[in-house]
């Protein structure tokens, strides 16, 4: 039990990080450790079952190692500047992400189900999201708004980990593809991005309004 | 036996529409469903299986009418042709679709589909049809979420607000009074056998559904009935008055449609207030003889190719076939004697006398309504087919045309000589009128001969002894209404050198349309097109769920 505790913490911390870090190199790198986070809180929830390793170790390869992979070859490719560009300043990040988390840790017992196997991993999946969302408000780069969406991504796979007995195999492997697809996709979007118009900041395309 | 059967020839003109052979199979195709329809909807009507089997009757009549009409029509028209040979029988089947189906989604599919393709038919005519399909689709839309709220809100809310729905629903379909706006708009602009499917069957389909409801939804609170009585009525007069100032043709036959249907909605609000067959007797013998005598007119109007009327004059001397079906079809519209639509009247003024509190007051709007309608049709009739002729107005004219005329002609004149055909299911028991149409054929008969004898002498009858006539010395649309138009203070006639109609109801349609623009132009303002705008309202969003969750 204290081991998931110190996990789920753990994973907690590095949401904070993620919004708070001002070099999108570190944020990388702690996307990937949050997903190795989740991979060993699999494989503790595990109790033997085949599909919940499986699905860890799947989760380890494509999202702890390919997606991370990928994205620094992306901002290397990109040749923008590896700093994170904000409206907010870091304390003011971190006061908003402590109020969010709050929210999250406050609503969150009422989302738990009766037979969770892991009822305080709802809180942080919740906070998980909405810091996942914060950073996607609060940043210019295009890449930051693909990096908040898949913490937030995140905070939906500890959501089901920590409701439920896992989901059946299939679908953690398809969602795992699903995150990969949909980064690669954003990789693609975001090269046509910076070839159209020379680059990346998503503050200043603003002229398809109603 | 499933009445899905009937459905089946029509899937022959759908299958046909891409290929060279598209106007054979249409033909033949509608000409079997129009049979199929009208026995199983006679037989069903006469067996007493119910109002929805008169529907198929009616529509199956109109599609026999088509039938020889429509590739006759489109051969001489051929732009989007193939469009329409493959649209027509889809809207045919779902408007059969609509009448047979029992409330539930399926009802409400087929109606958004019903819809839908109507508003596709109507749109199909191009940049002209741009402001008539867009007023069908708002009021398609307007009577989408009366249903919804009726068929959502049954068991859950009170019959006041199910019936609020239902009138709202299916009242617009069936142009009740201030919802009426749509139909002289959206039906003219159509090609002429649109517009009679339209005017002529589609409109009914809110009869029927209003009819239908009280065996679905139970019977209505009484203010429906009256508010029905009232706005028929209403609307039946507004209508004809600000018909005889339409100078289009077809735009004039759309507002007679607003007046029947005000009629017809009228006697079904008597009929909940009061449950006589009387009424019940006049509202479906005047469904099924307006939808004829108006089918009639509008393919009619399609022979011509100028729809203006102060453009038309003479045709009767050009084409005295169409003219003379056309004069039939103004016979029966006007509400004169051998006509079905005259006893249909004189059955609802029987029906308001015997009417509770101060229904029997209905009987003089329904007498205005009858002198109006009159007038109305003397000045088309007498402006379109009589006198000089004012422009070169071309008459299409093929074989297939006339036959679809004349089959409508003959139907109506069926209808005519032997109403009891089809109130005798109702229990209701008619004049002898065969006995007294012979007799008024033997007095007219007789009158003709004995005027003819008389010693002629030809002469213009109104040039007064002065210079010949000239066709710019003629009475125009608007001049020849004008003294009606005057005497209601609905409309505003401003005369001068271009004498127009002004309609303040009109501008109160567009200044709801200006606030609601105005409305979407506020939330507009939500649309920046800042990314991070958005997303911030998303976590707003987000952050609130959650909030309540805590509350």
């Amino acid at each position: 039990m204290a081991l998931l505790n110190t996990l789920v913490l753990a994973i907690l911390a590095t949401g904070f990080l993620m919004v708070s870090r001002r070099s999108l190199d570190a944020i990388i790198r702690l996307y990937a450790l949050q997903n190795i986070l989740l991979a060993l809180v699999s494989f503790a929830l595990a109790g033997g079952e085949v599909h919940f390793i499986v699905a860890g170790l799947a989760l380890f390869a494509v999202k702890g190692v390919l997606i991370p992979w990928y994205l620094f070859w992306l901002i290397d490719r990109l040749e923008v500047s590896h700093e994170v560009e904000g409206y907010l300043s870091v304390s003011l990040s971190l006061l908003l992400a402590g109020l969010l988390t709050a929210l999250a840790f406050r609503v969150g017992k009422a989302f738990v189900l009766p037979e969770a196997p892991l009822p305080q991993g709802v809180p942080v999946a919740l906070a998980l999201v909405l810091l996942g969302i914060l950073s996607m408000v609060s940043r210019k780069k295009a890449i930051s708004q693909v990096l908040g969406f898949l913490a937030l991504e995140n905070g939906v796979f500890l959501m089901a980990l920590s409701e439920s007995h896992g989901l059946p195999l299939f679908v953690e492997l398809g969602v795992a593809l699903d995150a990969f697809a949909a980064v690669f996709l954003a990789g693609i979007l975001i090269f046509r991005i910076k070839g159209e118009m020379g680059h990346v900041d998503t503050a200043r395309m603003r002229s398809l309004r109603g | 036996m499933s009445p899905l059967w009937t459905f089946l020839p029509l899937g022959l003109a759908v299958v046909s529409a891409g290929t060279p052979w598209r106007f054979r199979g249409l033909s033949l195709s509608l000409g079997l469903a129009g049979l199929a329809w009208v026995a199983l909807g006679g037989m069903g009507w006469a067996l007493g299986w119910g109002a929805p089997f008169l529907y198929l009757l009616l529509l199956g009549a109109l599609t026999l009418g088509l039938a020889p009409y429509l590739p006759a029509y489109l051969a001489h028209h051929p732009r989007e042709a193939h469009l329409y040979s493959l649209l027509v029988p889809l809207f045919l089947a779902s408007m059969a679709g609509v009448a047979l189906t029992s409330p539930g989604f399926g009802f409400l599919f087929l109606w958004e589909g019903m819809a839908l393709l109507g508003y596709f038919l109507v749109a199909l005519e191009g940049p002209s049809a741009l402001v008539g399909g867009r007023a069908f689709f708002l009021a398609s839309r307007l009577s989408g979420a009366g249903l919804y709220l009726a068929f959502l809100g049954h068991g859950h809310l009170g019959a006041d607000w199910v019936w609020a729905g239902l009138l709202l629903g299916f009242g617009v379909k069936a142009a009740l009074f201030p919802f009426h706006a749509w139909l002289p708009q959206a039906h003219p602009v159509a090609i002429s056998p649109v517009s009679a499917l339209l005017s002529g069957a589609m409109t009914k389909l809110g009869l029927l559904g209003l009819y239908q409801s009280q065996y679905w939804f139970g019977p209505p609170p009484p203010w429906v009935g009256w508010a029905l009585v009232l706005l028929g009525l209403l609307g039946a007069v507004y209508a004809l008055v600000r018909g005889l100032g339409e100078e289009d043709l077809k735009g004039a036959l759309a507002y007679s449609s607003v007046e029947n249907l005000g009629l017809m909605l009228s006697a079904l609000g008597a009929y909940f207030l009061k449950p006589m067959p009387l009424l019940l007797g006049a509202f479906f013998l005047q469904q099924v003889a307006h939808a004829l005598f108006k089918g009639l007119l509008f393919l009619g109007a399609g022979a011509l190719e100028e729809r203006r009327i102060s453009q038309l004059g003479g045709l009767f001397r050009k084409a005295p076939g169409l003219g003379a079906l056309a004069l039939w079809g103004m016979v029966a519209g006007a509400g004169l004697p051998p006509g079905p639509v005259f006893l249909a009247e004189w059955q609802l003024y029987q029906g308001f006398l015997q009417g509770p509190f101060l229904m029997p007051l209905a009987a003089g709007a329904l007498a205005l309504v009858g002198a109006l309608a009159l007038y109305f049709y003397v000045r088309l009739f007498g402006l379109a087919f009589l006198g000089l002729p004012r422009g070169e107005a071309g008459v299409y004219w093929a074989p297939g045309m006339r036959l679809g005329l004349g089959l409508l002609a003959a139907l109506l004149l069926l209808l005519a000589l032997g109403p009891g055909l089809l109130l005798g299911p109702l229990g209701l028991g008619t004049y002898p009128n065969g006995l007294l149409l012979a007799l008024l054929g033997v007095l007219a008969g007789a009158l003709y001969r004995g005027l003819a004898r008389l010693p002629k002498r030809l002469y213009g009858t109104w040039d007064c002894g002065f210079q010949p006539l000239t066709p710019r010395m003629q009475p125009n649309a608007l001049g020849f209404a004008e003294p009606a138009l005057r005497l209601f203070p609905f409309l505003r006639l401003r005369v001068g050198e271009h004498p127009r109609l002004e309609e303040p109801l009109a501008e109160v349609y567009a200044g709801v349309g200006r606030a609601y623009s105005r409305l979407a132009a506020l939330v507009q303002t939500l649309q920046s097109g800042s990314l991070h705008l958005y997303l911030l309202l998303q976590l707003l969003t987000l952050v609130v769920v959650l909030g309540v969750v805590l509350l």
